[in-house]
């Protein structure tokens, strides 16, 4: 009966306990760990502000990862002995090493967009100061400054957006921000230029006034337009400068009545009013149009640059209620009163007054 | 009863107990069901999350939102690995799942309603700025020393109108972050151009009374 007994249990248990220590031996322990570490890791990538490329990446790892959950829940559908983790195991470290990857790639191209962004903001900064500190005074009509104020205002949302290190919107912003602001730049550039195409008569009538001041010891005025600069010279010899305000339409010469335009030549006082005698404080009339300008306008109005009703124009002043900031004349030269003064003193009937486009050549201001 | 009978009956009892053992082990390892009820609601909850826009307004909750989701699945499939599956817990995190989603849903909903307000204020103001910027103008002195210095003004205050009327435009597509650095920036323009017009209509002044 014992014997039996003993045989039945070797028959029986004997296999049963192998089975169960190959099971054992053989069994693996589900891929937890090494999932929770992709998990983790595909958390971290997603917190980093990715680039395109590092994008590519990241989508490759959010791909494995699933894949790895889904071969997971495929091996617990056999049975337990059965089951093979190691795909599982495989595509989860796969998918955490792309993970590192993606945050790797996005750190460094983030940081190199960081610095070429940083670099491009500089640059449309730099133009705009440029803009202002070379082109200021310079007249531009309505639609002109509308582009300029979008230009302005692009690159103050893409500084925003820079500094949300939001790149791709900062990229689109500066991108429309410099269309606008070169636009306008170049608009004025090309302006300049043609206008400086006078600068050897400027240059030459203001010399040939200094000279002859100093030969003469007489005195003369020099308009800097560009500068906006009023010289005075006695004898050859700087004794004043003052600001000047001029008319809003001041580059180029005057063509004619209502241009807002100030004219550039040679010119006299031909008149001294006295505080009373003006609305604008104290003023020299200057003996505009002189036989060049009327020369000129004629020959304007033949080439039709100038309707034929148009007048040519008078009463240019040096006068005073200057010092407003803008420009705001019709033509003439405005100085402060403080500034009117002296050289309302300084100055007689027949003083000679140069004016000018800029005394300086446009290489020279734009340095 | 001799002897072959009782080996016989030992015999019927051992497998049968080696029966009962292995139903056991089948009915446990399967009675406990998985909790797709809880996993459909807390997916639906991250998606409705996802949808109100938590990915940009309340992107740290939202990525840790995922994360819980993802844990709690794996829990999941790790007691699916086990012979005697309990879901109770992965249950009652679901359910935590599902509130967290809730919570940033409604997270994303006051940080748009915050952003929507701040715009909207932005917008006021800048509103308000133009209209005190085209009185100005108007203000400025007449005559020869007439409004024509400060026209060219109009064509900055036109395209802060129009700056302005895009980023109401922007709202209703509920790009709030970048309609805010619209409106900050014309904002910053009309103030510029007001303290502008301020400084020239003041010197105007100063120098009329003289």
């Amino acid at each position: 009966m014992k014997r039996r007994i003993l045989i039945w249990l070797l028959v029986v248990f004997i296999p049963i306990i192998s089975g169960v220590a190959y099971i054992f031996i053989t069994w693996q322990k589900p891929p937890v760990a090494e999932l929770s570490e992709a998990r983790l890791s595909l958390s971290d990538a997603e917190k980093v502000n990715r680039s395109p490329s590092a994008e590519i990446i990241f989508q490759r790892a959010v791909s494995q990862y699933d894949s790895a959950m889904l071969l997971w829940q495929l091996e617990n559908d056999k049975i337990f002995f059965l089951r093979n983790y190691n795909q599982v195991i495989r595509l989860s470290d796969q998918s955490k090493q792309l993970a590192k990857a993606s945050i790797e790639k996005a750190k460094s191209e983030n940081s190199d967009m960081k610095e070429i962004l940083l670099q491009r903001k500089k640059q449309l900064t730099k133009l705009i100061d440029y803009y202002l500190s070379v082109f200021k005074h310079l007249p531009l009509s309505k639609s002109q400054r509308n582009e300029w104020t979008k230009g302005r205002m692009l690159l103050q949302e893409g500084i925003f957006a820079y500094n949300k290190e939001n790149y791709e919107l900062t990229i689109q912003k500066f991108d429309s921000a410099e269309l606008f602001i070169k636009r306008i730049m170049n608009y004025s550039t090309r302006l300049i230029e043609d206008y400086f195409k006078s600068y050897p008569d400027w240059k030459y009538w203001s010399e040939s006034a200094i000279v002859h001041s100093r030969k003469h010891k007489t005195n003369c005025v020099i308009i800097d337009k560009f500068a906006r600069k009023c010289m005075f010279y006695n004898k050859g010899v700087l004794q004043y400068e003052f600001d000047i305000e001029l008319g809003p339409n001041w580059i180029g010469d005057k063509k004619r009545q209502g241009d807002k335009s100030t004219p550039e030549g040679v010119y006299k006082v031909t008149r001294k009013k006295k505080n009373g005698e003006t609305i604008y404080y104290k003023a020299l009339l200057l003996n505009y149009p002189n036989e060049n300008d009327k020369k000129r306008f004629v020959q304007n109005k033949k080439n039709g640059v100038i309707a034929g009703h148009a007048t040519i124009g008078n009463l240019i002043e040096i006068h005073g209620r200057g010092g407003k900031g803008t420009d705001w004349t019709d033509g003439c030269i405005a100085l402060k009163d403080t500034d009117m003064d002296k050289l309302f003193t300084a100055c007689q009937v027949g003083t000679e007054v140069v004016i000018v486009g800029s005394l300086k050549t446009y290489d020279e201001l734009l340095k | 009863m001799n002897t072959n009978q009782m080996n016989k009956k030992m015999k019927i009892k051992f497998l049968s107990g080696i029966a009962t053992l292995g139903l056991a082990i089948l009915l446990f390892s399967s009675c406990a069901k998985l909790p797709q009820a809880e996993i459909d609601t807390a997916n639906v909850a991250i998606e409705e999350a996802r949808v109100s826009g938590a990915e940009i307004y309340a992107k740290d909750n939202f990525i840790a939102l995922k994360d819980s989701m993802k844990s709690v699945m794996e829990n999941i499939e790790f007691e699916n690995s086990k012979f005697f599956k309990s879901f109770s817990i992965a249950i009652t995190d679901l359910e935590g799942v599902t509130q967290f989603a809730l919570e940033v849903k409604m997270e994303t909903a006051t940080k748009k309603e915050e952003l929507k307000s701040e715009i909207q204020a932005t917008i006021a103001e800048v509103k308000s700025l133009l209209e005190i910027n085209n009185l100005l103008i108007l203000d400025a002195p007449k005559g020869k020393e007439g409004t024509s210095a400060l026209v060219a003004i109009k064509g900055e205050l036109a395209a802060i109108e129009t700056s302005i009327q895009q980023a109401s435009a922007m709202m209703e597509s509920e790009d709030y972050i970048a309609t805010l650095d619209k409106a900050k920036a014309a904002k910053e323009k009309a103030s510029a151009i007001n303290a502008e017009l301020l400084e020239v209509i003041a010197k105007y002044k100063k120098n009329k009374r003289v």
